[in-house]
Parts: structure tokens; C-alpha cells; sequence
């Protein structure tokens, strides 16, 4: 395999929550993002996603390990070291509506990033427009307001900025979930034909594992901050091999009545993630079980 | 799960021509369908398109919470045993006296549903001595009985605690509690589990589907999400734009859809297991809609 794109190298961001406790959000996460694949990182609520997205991109600082950009470690730079590395990764939100001014053109808002990166020279409508030609909108539309749009076209205007700096890596954060079925379809293909033109990656963050069965290239999942599974799509979704990778597809409502099954009863929920002052989960190992298949080894076989 | 020959059974409630108005918008439009005894009614549809005003109509609850009004259409309640009433034409003061005890009503979230300042215990146990002549203690005690049913672990230390001590998954269970503790005739779902993960939306559709079984509760379903749908439907209505769009059996929906915004909502969902022999992604093949 060629070099990565990015590489997380135990990875650790920790959030003191008062007296010394310590939400413990990501732990020890080595994860590789190849070029022009899609990475989906799936977990319930709380067990770190998010948080292992924003450290990725730094919105947050790593509380130790590496982020690893093009071959450069990022993990540590100050603003204006990042600054050059920022235009190669975009994130997009669940909320397209908190996402934008409300107050501005759509158009200017979809300019923002090249003006912030120096790059709004005479031909930046046209650039824009190319941009809104790319996500399937009306170019009339550029100067209207965020609130004369409906979800999936916030979310297209969401897009096209996140792609007006050429990015590589695009994190989609729940980028489909708050979007009818039928739009979330629609954004999908669009964000699936983009991959395929411009050779992008995606870290595809995600609870809706039949979205993710659709769009990922492979898979990750995601539990109390660690990874207990990862590999290619189709053998973490047809062989999963860890509990809770089982549990999880096990809880899925499968969308065709005839395979109405009797399901397994579930009970309980997902521990805290909260540790006390110098207490710390334990980490937990990877084993490859097959090719790329890497499953967390449980205790009691 | 229900008794598929519904033609010789009388409905429990019968909606119909029902239009819901917003000044000058109409959320609901001519919605007709009826809700069999121990049935699981699903109505379907996108964002906005009535199916919340639908369940809030049923209730009565479009004019005391929000500035909609019913101007057109019956509700037919016909309860065994009992003459037939059109919720529509009730007053205030026998609405009251129905629901929570004959017709119940769970939402998406909880936390607004439930009332801060109250203990669990106190929320359940107020809602039976709004309809009965129950003493403190015997509330009390239905509370807590409650609270078991819906699988709430330690019920005895959870009945005194409040809503924000809580988890979203157990929050909806004490919601359900609240709801089922008079074991209405009809429980109406909206989006229920929409806010849960999944391992705890199985749970809470496992539980509403056991407590179907044991109180024989006609349950409606709202929901966007045709997963659910397909687990827990009986029959499903499918609404679009204010109106239903068609209706039948949750089998006749997934396997021979007749509109074509059927057609094409059925072809966005993905469907767990639908890429078992592919390794590539693959988009959705979509239908144009009408």
C-alpha cells in the first residue's frame, strides 16, 4: 500500500471533567486513512467518534500520540504552522443551518476559505460557481440566504465550501443523518460522485451502520474511546467478529419485512467514560484475523 | 403480532377526511385510516408532511398546544362496549378524562416531556391520580410496578430520582412507564427512538412490542425511519405533502409499492445486508419522484 494519507499513531485526547476525573474520549487509536478511500468510524453516542474527528483536524490538541498529514506530524503545530496543513482537511457537520451565517450569502460563505487562504483573486465568483456547478445547485442561487434553503441544499452549500481549497481529506461528521432518506441519498451519491472526480478521502463518522454499509471502503468501529474492530467493509459487516461489532448489527432495523427476526434481548447500557483522578481504561489489543481484518481480543475468548 | 383479516373486525378508531389548517396552510389533508384492536399501525412519510399533526390531532392536543385547528373530518373512538364518539366534537373536559387513560401518547424527546422539578415516581403516579381515585401509596405502589415492567434497573432508587439523573434510553422508559401505567386502548409512538442509539432503539421497540403483547394496546407508529417500520408494522400509511399517499399491509408496501413516492422513498433506504457480495461502495440507485 502506498503511503497514507493520514496516520493516527496512539492517539489520546483526555477532557478533565473536575477533581481530577478525566473523560478518557479517545485512547491509544492508531488509524490509517488511505487516498481516495473511505474510512467510516461507527460507535454510539459517547464512545469518542467525534472527538477522534476534531483531534484528526484539530480542533482539538492531542493529549499525546501523532497525526500524521502527507508525512507530516501535525499534532503538535501551533496555528500558524497548521495554517498551510488546514486547506487539505474539511470537515462537514450534522447541522448545515448552525454551520452557516445566517447573514451572509450563500455564495460568500462558500468564498470564505479562499479569502481566509489568500486565493480570492478576480475569478472568485467563477470558482464559486463552478463550486455550486459541482454540488448540483443553481448557480442563481449564490446570492441567497441560508434560511431559503431546505436541509439538503444547506448541506450541498456545506459541501461546496468544504471543497473550495482542493481538499484531501473530507471528515463528514453525521454529515446525512439530520437529512430525509430520500435527500440523504441524494448527498451521498453527490459526495460518492466528488470522491471518484477529485480522488478525495473520506473519514466518514457515522451510528448508521446501513448508511455506512453503503459508502465505506472499510470500516472502524468505535467503543469507550478504543477501536475494537477494523478492515475492509464487507468482512467487518459479513464476519464481524467482535461483540459489540455483533451487537451493534445485531440492533440494526433491517429495512425489509420478510426478515423480521427474533432478536437477541438487549439490556444495559454503555459504561461511563469517565475515569477517577489516575485511573485509566484498559487497552485493549489487536488481532489481525485475516487480511486488514484487525479484531480487539475479549477476555474470556 | 395482529390478525391480518381486518374486514370483519371494527376498528377501534376510524379517521376520516381529517384536515388539520395553520392559518392558511394545510398540514393535513383528507387523511383517512382506521387503527384495529392489538394492532401496529406505522404512518410514514418525510419531514412535513402531517404525520406529527396527524398523531397530535388524534389526541386533541392541535388547538391547546400549537395554532393549528381541525376544520374538517371525524375521529371515531369506538370502544367495546361502549357508543361510539367522534373526538372531534368532544368537549375539553371528557378529552381530559381520555387521554392518558384510554389514548397515550410518547414523543421523540423525553426531556422536554417530562417534567424537571418532579421525581419519576411522582410524574407516574400523578398521571394515575389524574384519572383514578387512587390513594398516595396505592400510585405509588403502580409506579413502581410500572417501572419494572418497562425493565428499569433498581426501580426502587430510580422512582425518587428526576429526569436529568437519567440517560436518554431510560428516560424514554419512564416515559413509556407514564403512558402504559392506565393500560390504554391505544398508545401513539412519535418517532420514539429517533434520538436513541441503536442497541437501546432495539431495546425500547423489544419493550413497546412486549407491552403490546401483555395489555393488547393498539399502537400507531410515527416514524421516518423504514427500518423500524419494517420490524414492528402491521400496516403502514404512507404520507406525503399533508395527504396519504397510499396504504396496506407492511408486506404489500415493501413488496409490490404502488406509487410511485412509495417507489421512490423505498429506493433511498438503505438496507443492512443489501452489500454482502460487493466490496466497492455503491450509490443508491434512485427513482425519480413524482
Amino acid at each position: 500500500m502506498s503511503t497514507p494519507l493520514v496516520q493516527c499513531i496512539d492517539l489520546y485526547k483526555r477532557f478533565p471533567v473536575g477533581e481530577g476525573a478525566m473523560v478518557h474520549a479517545v485512547v491509544g487509536v492508531d488509524l490509517e486513512v488511505q487516498r481516495g478511500e473511505t474510512l467510516a468510524v461507527v460507535g454510539e453516542s459517547g464512545c469518542g467518534k467525534s472527538t477522534l474527528a476534531n483531534t484528526i483536524i484539530r480542533l482539538e490538541r492531542p493529549s499525546a500520540g501523532q497525526v500524521i498529514l502527507d508525512g507530516t506530524d501535525i499534532s503538535q503545530l501551533g496555528a500558524r504552522g497548521m495554517r498551510p496543513h488546514r486547506r487539505k482537511m474539511q470537515i462537514i457537520f450534522q447541522d448545515p443551518f448552525a454551520s452557516l451565517d445566517p447573514r451572509r450569502q450563500v455564495g460568500k460563505a462558500v468564498a470564505e476559505p479562499l479569502r481566509i487562504h489568500g486565493e480570492a483573486g478576480q475569478d472568485v465568483e467563477e470558482v464559486v460557481a463552478d463550486l455550486f456547478d459541482k454540488v448540483d445547485l443553481p448557480r442563481s442561487v449564490m446570492r441567497n440566504y441560508p434560511h431559503q434553503f431546505s436541509g439538503g441544499q444547506r448541506q450541498r452549500i456545506c459541501i461546496a465550501r468544504a471543497l473550495a481549497l482542493k481538499p484531501e481529506l473530507v471528515i463528514a461528521d453525521e454529515a446525512v443523518s439530520a437529512l430525509d432518506v430520500s435527500i440523504q441519498a441524494q448527498v451521498i451519491n453527490l459526495m460518492m460522485d466528488l470522491q471518484e472526480e477529485m480522488g478525495l478521502s473520506y473519514l466518514f463518522i457515522s451510528h448508521d451502520l446501513a448508511v455506512v454499509e453503503r459508502v465505506a471502503h472499510r470500516v472502524a468501529v468505535m467503543y469507550l474511546g478504543q477501536i475494537v474492530e477494523l478492515g475492509p467493509r464487507r468482512a467487518v459487516f459479513s464476519n464481524p467478529r467482535h461483540s459489540y461489532t455483533q451487537k451493534l448489527l445485531a440492533a440494526v432495523p433491517i429495512a425489509d419485512p420478510t426478515q423480521r427476526r427474533e432478536r437477541p434481548r438487549l439490556e444495559g447500557e454503555i459504561p461511563s467514560p469517565v475515569w477517577p483522578p489516575g485511573e485509566s481504561p484498559e487497552l485493549v489489543n489487536l488481532v489481525e484475523v485475516e487480511p486488514g481484518h484487525l479484531v480487539a481480543e475479549e477476555q474470556g475468548g | 403480532m395482529a390478525d391480518e383479516s381486518n374486514e370483519d373486525r371494527e376498528p377501534l378508531l376510524s379517521v376520516r377526511d381529517l384536515t388539520v389548517e395553520f392559518g392558511s396552510f394545510r398540514a393535513v389533508e383528507g387523511v383517512s385510516f382506521d387503527l384495529y384492536p392489538g394492532e401496529t399501525l406505522a404512518i410514514v412519510g418525510e419531514s412535513g408532511s402531517g404525520k406529527s399533526v396527524t398523531a397530535l390531532s388524534i389526541m386533541r392536543l392541535i388547538e391547546l398546544g400549537t395554532r393549528g385547528r381541525i376544520t374538517n373530518g371525524r375521529i371515531v373512538l369506538n370502544l367495546p362496549g361502549e357508543e361510539a364518539t367522534d373526538l372531534v366534537e368532544e368537549p375539553e373536559e371528557r378529552l381530559r378524562s381520555i387521554r392518558g387513560s384510554v389514548i397515550s401518547m410518547i414523543f421523540q424527546e423525553p426531556l422536554t416531556a417530562l417534567n424537571p422539578v418532579y421525581s419519576i415516581g411522582n410524574q407516574i403516579s400523578e398521571a394515575v391520580r389524574a384519572h383514578q381515585d387512587a390513594s398516595k401509596a396505592d400510585a405509588a405502589e403502580m409506579a413502581l410496578e410500572m417501572l419494572r415492567k418497562v425493565r428499569i434497573p433498581e426501580p426502587e432508587k430510580r422512582i425518587k430520582q428526576y429526569p436529568h439523573e437519567m440517560s436518554g434510553g431510560m428516560r424514554q422508559r419512564v416515559m413509556i412507564a407514564q403512558a402504559l401505567v392506565l393500560n390504554p386502548q391505544v398508545l401513539i409512538c412519535d418517532e420514539p427512538t429517533t434520538a436513541l442509539d441503536v442497541t437501546i432503539q432495539a431495546q425500547i421497540l423489544r419493550l413497546i412490542d412486549d407491552l403490546q403483547q401483555d395489555t393488547g394496546a393498539a399502537v400507531i407508529m410515527i416514524t421516518h425511519d423504514m427500518g423500524v417500520v419494517a420490524e414492528i408494522a402491521d400496516r403502514v400509511v404512507v404520507m406525503k405533502s399533508s395527504r396519504v399517499v397510499e396504504q396496506g399491509s407492511v408486506e404489500q408496501i415493501f413488496a409490490d409499492p404502488q406509487e410511485d413516492y412509495t417507489k421512490a422513498l423505498l429506493a433511498a433506504v438503505p438496507r443492512l445486508g443489501s452489500m454482502n457480495d460487493r466490496d466497492e461502495p455503491a450509490k443508491f440507485d434512485l427513482v425519480e419522484g413524482p
